[in-house]
């Protein structure tokens, strides 16, 4: 360790139980530098941060910062030594406001006597916003009528607003949308030219690569190499990440037939405020697109089509029945299945085991001929997912709050996935995923079209979007904006345009 | 990173909502002085309403510090019975300040003992509530008991000292009763830190705070406005009698029916604000029925009941799985 470099770790363990986290990780971190930290879910990135964070103490090894030893014991001391995370999961009240929020456990400054001069905080919140170029959110509303993505924002800016030396994004971007994750980028590059360090955690390796000067990859807790980003291909780090080659990257195949007739028609989808006028129609056995800017409804539409939002006017009807989809329980007798976005709170039940998770979609399978639910059944199921999706857990009766994100993610897509279905609907499903299990993902999209089932893919990635898609729906402002076809050959810019 | 939220729009509706929730309450009320034959919107009536609102109101405030912060005290009506007689006895001794300090002094100690029993025992508050409220009504029993054997009864203001709790008296704490709640629930670190820990506990935590210290504190701050609750309770009523079997427990429904009404409100007044809402609105229900004839003890609580069953869902509409 020199004092050239800003931060350093030196043989850092830490193990969860008898899960070894991280084993005897080394870096050096320079001021001025964007240092990527790759690896697959369950490598021990987010642990490591954590630690630097003061959010985990390590079981062993040292850590220094400017050349002298660095012991953060909480968050709260970390930030007083100049070091600021925004982690992978959410980080606000949400029972507060967001200057509130932004302001917790600080909010000392802005207090006279006790008592706290609100004009004075909201003042400091709103220069923290306009200061790092982030569009403001409402200062005086609660965090829960907030996005995952204006909640991230506001992660942001309360990482920012204690001005950090060294600044800790654990896959921020997974939340952004196209516009957002520019806007970032932008905030990044200045925040490397005024010398501060800037840890960056993401699965996107094409952005890892761009971002990032150099990148550490870990795998099963290990550091596996640190190299400088110049030169490096993605084909390269998804080796050392995944340990073997992973060649094909959308496993993409035309559609059987292109003019096959609709399995699910949304005929003028209006949600008040959100949705406009939606219409549109998703073939048997082809991918379609949803694409747009963080405001464009996208995600909301995903939920309108699963029955979980009910539409104020316009229908969503599926097309082999005929039947009207008004709720969550015709879509699910339907054949229709939704991956949402937020997995911790709208698709897991996180302090229940794996097992319970895996099998609640399919519950109706597990039926013995008594009646009751057959535990052995059950057993092999999840067993059988957990190996499918290679979810890395003691096993099925591990609850899902002590899975690493991505391996939540895999439980998630596992639970839906394994259904007969004849409709998915996929939002964001690679987000959080490391690239092994992507490929999967990827694959495993394409092999479901062949077998004629519908996917519509809802996603804020546009490569993911081109790679996989059929048709891409360009939504903006709540209505369709343009439907773009395969055939016309996908053109990023020519969709960017059309999103903005 | 984007432009102007759509959220920010929504400002201008709050001031919409609050102008209709108020409308709405005056034409129930109009509705209810039509049919208790122009009885109940008369000036002297009113008095009334407010008056018999002000006590539940200082409980339920003192209620939204220890309740947002997660510590469900069972024990807040045997409470109130000590405290009341506590300020009575020091109300007799020292005047109109032995009446006030004795309340708090009582109301702080005890909620501070809850609070060191709740967080050290970490039983679930409500389980323990309800052993501290037996505790706390023997201790009143034992009390009675020993006043009733040395010839006497337990203390009793007679005519003396009875103005804090009659009108205006007892409005007029209403206001700097409201600045006070409002400045710690809303302004300080304290109420801050009360309503995240309440909130998130881990999110909290990673921001520096000391959950079990902001707890402790919601109890403290819970027992200065019970306090000064069971202090006007005390100049109000003269005397109170202790209870025994668990009775004092149903002291609370009122005050939670309250801070029910003020959290199904919460997008459009501040809590504090709603609080006095929930309390006058229900003084003035109760009210209503006995000018209606509805017998109290017996229909009157089935109203109440059905009351709690519908803020309850009106406060929790937009959650999974509620009646819309």
């Amino acid at each position: 360790m020199t004092k050239s470099f800003s931060l350093s770790v030196a043989d850092v363990s830490k193990s969860f139980g008898p899960t070894r986290a991280v084993i005897d990780v080394s870096l050096d971190f320079r001021a001025g530098e964007i240092h990527g930290l790759i690896g697959e879910n369950g490598s021990g990135k987010s642990t490591l941060l954590s630690m630097i964070a003061g959010i985990h103490t390590r079981d062993k090894g040292q850590m220094f910062k400017g050349g002298q030893p660095y012991d953060p014991v909480s968050p709260a001391h970390a930030n007083e030594q100049g070091v600021s995370m925004v982690v992978q999961e959410l980080g606000l009240v949400d029972g507060l406001t967001v200057a509130e929020n932004i302001f917790l456990g600080k909010t000392d400054q802005f207090a006279n006597r006790g008592v706290i001069n609100l004009r004075k905080m909201h003042r400091a919140a709103e220069e923290a916003f306009a200061a790092w170029g982030i569009s403001q959110v409402p200062l005086d509303v609660f965090a829960s009528s907030l996005t995952v993505e204006e909640k991230k924002l506001v992660e942001l800016v309360r990482a920012l607003s204690t001005d950090p030396d060294v600044l800790i994004l654990d896959e921020i971007t997974a939340a952004f949308s196209h516009n957002n994750r520019t806007a970032l980028y932008k905030l990044l590059a200045k925040l490397k030219a005024q010398g501060k360090l800037i840890l960056f955690v993401s699965h996107n390796l094409p952005e890892a690569l761009q971002l990032c000067d150099r990148l550490t990859v870990l795998k099963d807790g290990e550091k596996v190499d640190t190299l400088d980003s110049k030169g490096l291909t993605e084909d390269e780090l998804k080796r050392l990440m995944v340990g073997r080659e992973i060649k094909e990257t959308y496993f993409y195949t035309p559609a059987k037939n292109e003019n096959a007739e609709p399995v699910l028609v949304a005929d003028g989808i209006t949600v008040d405020g959100v949705l406009h006028n939606v219409s549109f129609e998703l073939r048997r056995g082809e991918v379609l697109g949803l694409g747009g800017l963080s405001d464009s409804g996208i995600h909301e539409l995903g939920k309108v089509l699963f029955g979980l939002t009910r539409a104020d006017q316009g229908q969503v009807i599926f097309a082999d029945t005929g039947e009207r989809i008004d709720s969550l329980r015709k879509a699910i007798n339907s054949g229709i299945a939704y991956v949402p976005k937020d997995r911790d709170t709208e698709a897991l039940m996180v302090r229940a085991t794996i097992e319970d998770n895996l099998c609640l979609p399919s519950v109706d399978a597990f039926v013995g001929p008594l009646g009751f639910l057959s535990p052995r059944k059950r057993k092999k199921f999840a067993g059988e997912q957990l190996e499918a999706f290679e979810i890395k857990a003691s096993g099925i009766r591990q609850a899902v709050n002590q899975l690493s994100g991505g391996n939540r993610q895999k439980v998630s897509l596992a639970s839906w996935l394994s259904r007969p279905n004849k409709i998915i609907i996929l939002d964001s499903p690679t987000r959080g995923v490391d690239v092994g299990i992507t490929a999967n993902i990827y694959k495993l999209i394409a092999e479901v079209k062949q077998q004629g089932i519908g996917i519509i893919l809802i996603s804020d990635e546009l490569p993911e979007l081109i790679g996989c898609s059929d048709r891409i729906l360009i939504m903006k402002n709540g209505a369709v904006a343009r439907i773009f076809e395969r055939a016309e050959g996908f053109s990023e810019n020519s969709i960017v345009e059309v999103m903005i | 990173m984007g432009d102007t939220h759509p959220m920010l729009q929504r400002f201008g509706k709050r001031r919409m909502q609050q102008v209709l929730v108020l409308a709405g309450l005056l034409l129930v009320f109009l509705i209810i002085h039509f049919a208790t034959n122009f009885r109940f919107l008369t000036g002297r009536n009113m008095g009334i309403i407010v008056s018999h609102a002000v006590i539940p109101t200082f409980i339920t405030w003192g209620l939204i510090f220890s309740f947002t912060s997660g510590m469900i005290d069972l024990s807040i009506g045997s409470i109130v019975v000590l405290a009341s007689n506590f300020a009575g006895i020091l109300g007799l001794k020292f005047g109109y300040v032995g009446l006030i300090l004795g309340g708090l002094v009582a109301g702080v100690l005890l909620q501070a003992l809850n609070g060191f029993v709740f967080l050290k025992t970490k039983i679930p508050p409500w389980v323990a509530g309800l052993g501290m409220a037996m505790i706390y009504e023997s201790i009143g029993a034992v009390y009675s008991t020993a006043a009733v054997r040395s010839g006497g009864m337990v203390v009793s203001l007679g005519s003396q000292l009875r103005g804090l709790g009659q009108l205006p008296f007892n409005v007029l704490m209403l206001v700097p009763g409201l600045i006070a709640v409002y400045i710690l629930f809303c302004r300080t670190s304290i109420g801050l830190n009360v309503r995240a820990v309440g909130s998130d506990l881990r999110v909290t935590k990673e921001m520096g705070i000391d959950p079990n210290r902001a707890k402790f504190l919601s109890m403290l701050v819970c027992g200065v406005f019970i306090g000064l609750g069971s202090a006007i309770n005390q100049s109000y009523v003269g005397q109170l009698l202790p209870r025994t079997g668990l009775t004092t427990v149903s002291t609370i429904f009122q005050p939670l029916t309250a801070v029910l009404i003020a959290s199904s409100m919460g997008a459009i007044f501040n809590v504090v604000i709603g609080v006095v809402i929930g309390t006058i609105s229900l003084s003035a229900l109760f009210n209503a029925l006995t000018l209606l004839g509805v017998p109290s003890g017996t229909w009157q609580e089935v109203v109440l009941g059905m009351l709690v069953i519908a803020v309850t869902i009106v406060s929790m509409r937009g959650e999974e799985g509620v009646v819309k």
